[in-house]
């Protein structure tokens, strides 16, 4: 099977090693931020909602891509479909780790906090804005992407083993229906989990925003994967500098597809200039928070955009490594922004929560995916297409 | 899907019977043999309402826009619908040349140049609409930003502004790509002239190309370079004709879902016309080995992904109206579902959303009249959709004192029915004096291109799999 590659096995020396350290490491971060919860639960709140749409909406846009994948029946992305399927498959965990935001539902949430004051507006979105309609549909977006990564997953194990080409058609009859389901999930885990922070604001392409952006985070995560599996040794001769590059090519377009859809909100907020849109703004413009703005649309866009730009820096591993973590730390950063504002309306007032709940839920997110790296071979070795994506060229 | 898909998709775009020369003489064949008997009473049809334009916009000029049924609150009508709608249908031939060429999708080369030549003959349509609203038409110039003796320049910061320079910009990039990418084949006809005049004509705009080395080798870079400039536009150009509505405060105008909105519209909208063109065409010229049940297929599953981005939009706007606990978003919504112009908002929701849903079954996707009759559905419904977003939020002021209908007088009507008389002659004649399928990418593409030694063994794994061959063409950047 020389002609498959390296992937035809799992992780199985770094494998463990990293999933001990990642696991010591999350589990550490988590006790940390839980006894820091205790002093300062409001703080730990809203620094806990960031880490925790970080972590998932990684996971989020990997599910997305292994259906995209199947859905379009692509041929170059076999060989990296399986290190998708071990991220996208930590969904179930994103499960378990709700859980401690249902139990801070009114610290985040002012629409589920009794208050003495009659809200008009509040009143007329009751049907929407309560807790246990909250709850139902956090349980039914979770436990429909669980669901599909697992089914996806699991399918494409089986094909290792059996080597039947019948799997391959059965992914691909899930995936576009799937698709579907991802878009409606995860618009309504956009509004709920971020968009209500703010409960008088509305935006029709906020699901988008949040849909592009764990796409984004996704391919960043997953660039960075191959490339961290290549430095311990796996993966060399199968995923080649051909796929880094359509790599760094998707990556190009979706942070262009990112600053397009920030700006579409942006814009026609400010330009129509209704006082009930341009508040959310009006916040995140007050001086202590108006550097953060600069700093998404270049950290962002602008510098990835040009470094991203010319064909040597998408099929250099060390640039795109670099890209791939400066991506993902913005992408922390404009999660941040979207949610801080709610506690700390003056300023950002960065606290060690904040670090403690992205490290933990970070590293739990690396612990699971190197768990899954260890256990399955890195490419999927029953796809019949296998051996043609390995020799794919970019001519 | 089923497992009949994935045989379908899997088999090659170009027929393999074909070898270069039968493939010449099928293109060709069309431009070069005697005019088929249809094409008369067709173009006959198609020029009569040709004329019927000429005479809406003379008599319109001659009397003033008060021939329209335009009215306050409804200020704009059938006109800016038109343009809406005849931009969008542009959009699906930017898509398959830039976007599917940067993506590798190899099934485009037997459809790019039809649905280019579609976008052209889309964009004159649509670009005549605000023209003939202005009123005062000869004054068009006022939109170009040209200093004059009065120092009057346009208004930068108005979307219609940007609206002309946008399309404008997408005219003479499409022109140019359309014209660029048929250079080949226009030296193709030249060689193959037997008169004089037409080797005279074709080989002025052939540009001297001789097929050499260098020739290609300069062909295909400014071939990417603008596949690169014409992506952005597939995109920009309807954000902008969003923003005509979307900047302003009206309910039902004002998203922030309009851009990506829009764009996905014109591509479903585009796909639709480009299937209504083409199924008749491969059906009449015998084309049915080059534009194969390949196509059909992909052009389907594109036409369904987009009607649910577009489902999804109608979607989130109709929940948001009710979310944003707004009285006037929501009357907008009650209003736009229900009032007077409810009908139309079914009608367009039925056939943008409902109708395309069959094509999630595989083996509906390559009935050619099946999917002929769905996009003309799209094509109704696609319309509709513009005519409810302008009117029916036009049409209920914020205050009742100033409500009114909008009810379209006869010339509304001849002036659509116009439009179209222009889009069918000029794509009549696109059929009968051009070469309607890029020989020579369709070429690029075929198996008799790609002679290695492990050739066959990709078609076989491309058959059991339905994937695509991985080496390409182009697709460097």
């Amino acid at each position: 099977m020389s002609d498959l590659g390296s992937g035809n096995r799992a992780a199985e020396t770094t494998g463990p090693k990293a999933t001990r350290i990642a696991t010591v490491i999350a589990v550490l971060a988590a006790a940390a931020s839980l006894a820091g919860g205790a002093f300062d639960p409001d703080r730990f709140a809203f620094s806990y909602l960031v880490a925790y749409t970080f972590a998932t909406s990684i996971a989020l846009g990997a599910l997305f891509w292994v259906m995209a994948h199947h859905a379009s029946s692509a041929v170059w992305s076999v060989v990296v479909r399986r290190l998708l399927e071990n991220t996208a498959r930590t969904l179930r965990w994103a499960v378990l780790s709700f859980a401690p935001i249902i139990f801070l539902i009114p610290r985040l949430y002012a629409w589920a906090r009794p208050s003495s004051t009659v809200d008009r507006v509040l009143e007329l979105k009751r049907g929407w804005l309560n807790t246990p309609r909250f709850l139902i549909a956090a349980l039914v977006c979770l436990g429909s992407w669980a669901i599909l990564a697992e089914l996806l997953a699991r399918l494409s194990i089986e094909q290792d083993r059996t080597k039947n080409p019948d799997l391959t058609r059965r992914m691909r009859a899930i995936s576009p229906p799937g698709l579907v389901l991802l878009g409606i999930t995860t618009t309504i885990a956009a509004f709920d989990w971020l968009m209500s922070l703010d409960y008088h604001w509305y935006s029709t392409i906020f699901g988008v925003y949040f849909w592009i952006q764990s796409i984004l985070a996704a391919l960043a995560a997953l660039t960075l994967l191959i490339l961290a599996l290549q430095a311990a040794g796996y993966l060399r001769d199968s995923v080649t500098k051909e796929h880094l590059h359509d790599l760094g090519k998707l990556t190009f377009g979706f942070v262009i597809f990112w600053a397009y859809v920030a700006f579409s909100q942006y814009f026609l907020i400010w330009y129509a200039n209704l006082p009930e849109e341009t508040a959310w703004y009006l916040n995140r413009r007050v001086p202590g928070w108006n550097g953060w703005n600069y700093l998404l649309i270049f950290g962002h866009f602008v510098i990835p955009f040009f470094v991203l730009t010319p064909r040597t820096t998408k099929r250099s591993p060390a640039t795109m490594a670099g890209v791939a973590v400066w991506l993902l730390a913005f992408h922390y950063l404009d999660l941040y922004w979207m949610v801080m504002p709610n506690l700390t309306p003056v300023a950002p007032a960065i606290s060690w929560l904040d670090v403690s709940t992205a490290v933990a839920l970070g590293a739990g997110l690396v612990a699971l995916v190197c768990r899954g790296c260890e256990r399955s071979p890195l490419t999927p070795q029953g796809d019949p297409a296998l051996a043609e994506s390995i020799a794919f060229k970019n001519t | 899907m089923s497992a009949k898909t994935t045989s379908v998709s899997g088999s090659p775009p170009v027929a393999e019977e074909h070898d270069f020369a039968a493939l010449t003489e099928i293109v060709s064949g069309i431009v070069e043999s005697k005019t088929p008997a249809w094409w008369w009473p067709a173009f006959g049809v198609a020029f009569t309402m040709l004329l019927i334009c000429g005479a809406m916009i003379t008599y319109l000029i001659a009397t003033g826009v008060g021939v329209w049924g335009l009215n306050q609150p409804v200020g704009w009508a059938f006109d800016i619908t038109n343009f809406v709608f005849w931009i969008g249908i542009g959009h699906a031939g930017t898509l398959i040349s830039a976007v599917l060429f940067l993506f590798r999708q190899h099934w485009r080369t037997a459809i790019n140049r039809s649905a280019e030549a579609m976008t052209l003959i889309a964009v004159m349509c649509a670009g005549m609409f605000p023209l003939i609203h202005l009123g005062r038409a000869w004054l068009f110039w006022f939109l170009i930003p040209v200093p004059n003796a009065n120092a009057i320049w346009p208004n930068f910061r108005s979307p219609l502004f940007w609206d002309f320079a946008a399309v404008s910009t997408y005219g003479t990039v499409s022109l140019l790509f359309w014209y660029t990418g048929m250079i080949p084949d226009l030296a193709t006809l030249r060689d193959r002239a037997t008169t004089p005049i037409k080797q005279w004509l074709f080989g002025i705009f052939a540009l001297g190309w001789r097929g050499s080395a260098r020739h290609w080798r300069h062909y295909e870079m400014a071939y990417m370079i603008l596949a690169g400039l014409a992506t952005p536009l597939v995109l920009s150009v309807h954000s902008i004709v969003s923003m005509d509505f979307a900047m302003a405060n009206l309910p039902g105008w004002h998203s922030t879902i309009f851009p990506p909105y829009f764009v996905a519209g014109a591509i479903f909208s585009g796909f639709a016309m480009v299937i209504t063109l083409l199924v008749p065409a491969r059906e009449l010229f015998g084309l049915k080995s080059v534009i194969t049940d390949h196509h059909l297929n992909s052009m389907c599953k594109i036409l369904l992904t987009t009607s649910l981005i577009v489902g999804y939009a109608y979607g989130v706007e109709a929940f948001t109206s009710w979310y944003s606990g707004s009285e006037f978003e929501r009357y907008g919504a009650a209003n736009r579902a229900f009032g007077f112009y409810g009908w139309a908002y079914w009608l367009t929701v039925v056939c943008n959303v409902f109708i395309p849903q069959i094509l999630w079954k595989s083996s509906y996707r390559i009935r050619p009249w099946l999917i002929f009759t769905v996009s003309i559905f799209v094509n109704i419904g696609m319309w509709f959709e513009r005519f409810v977003i302008i009117v029916s939020s036009l049409h209920r002021d914020f205050l009742p004192s100033s409500w009114g209908v909008f009810i379209p007088t006869w010339v509304d009507m001849l002036q659509l029915l116009g439009s179209f008389g222009l889009f069918l002659t000029m794509f009549l004649l696109f059929l009968r004096f051009l070469p309607m399928i890029a020989m020579s990418e369709v070429k690029g593409i075929s198996p008799l291109a790609h002679p290695h030694p492990h050739a066959q063994a990709h078609v076989v794994d491309e058959r059991s799999t339905g994937g695509r061959r991985g080496e390409s063409k182009g697709g460097r950047s």
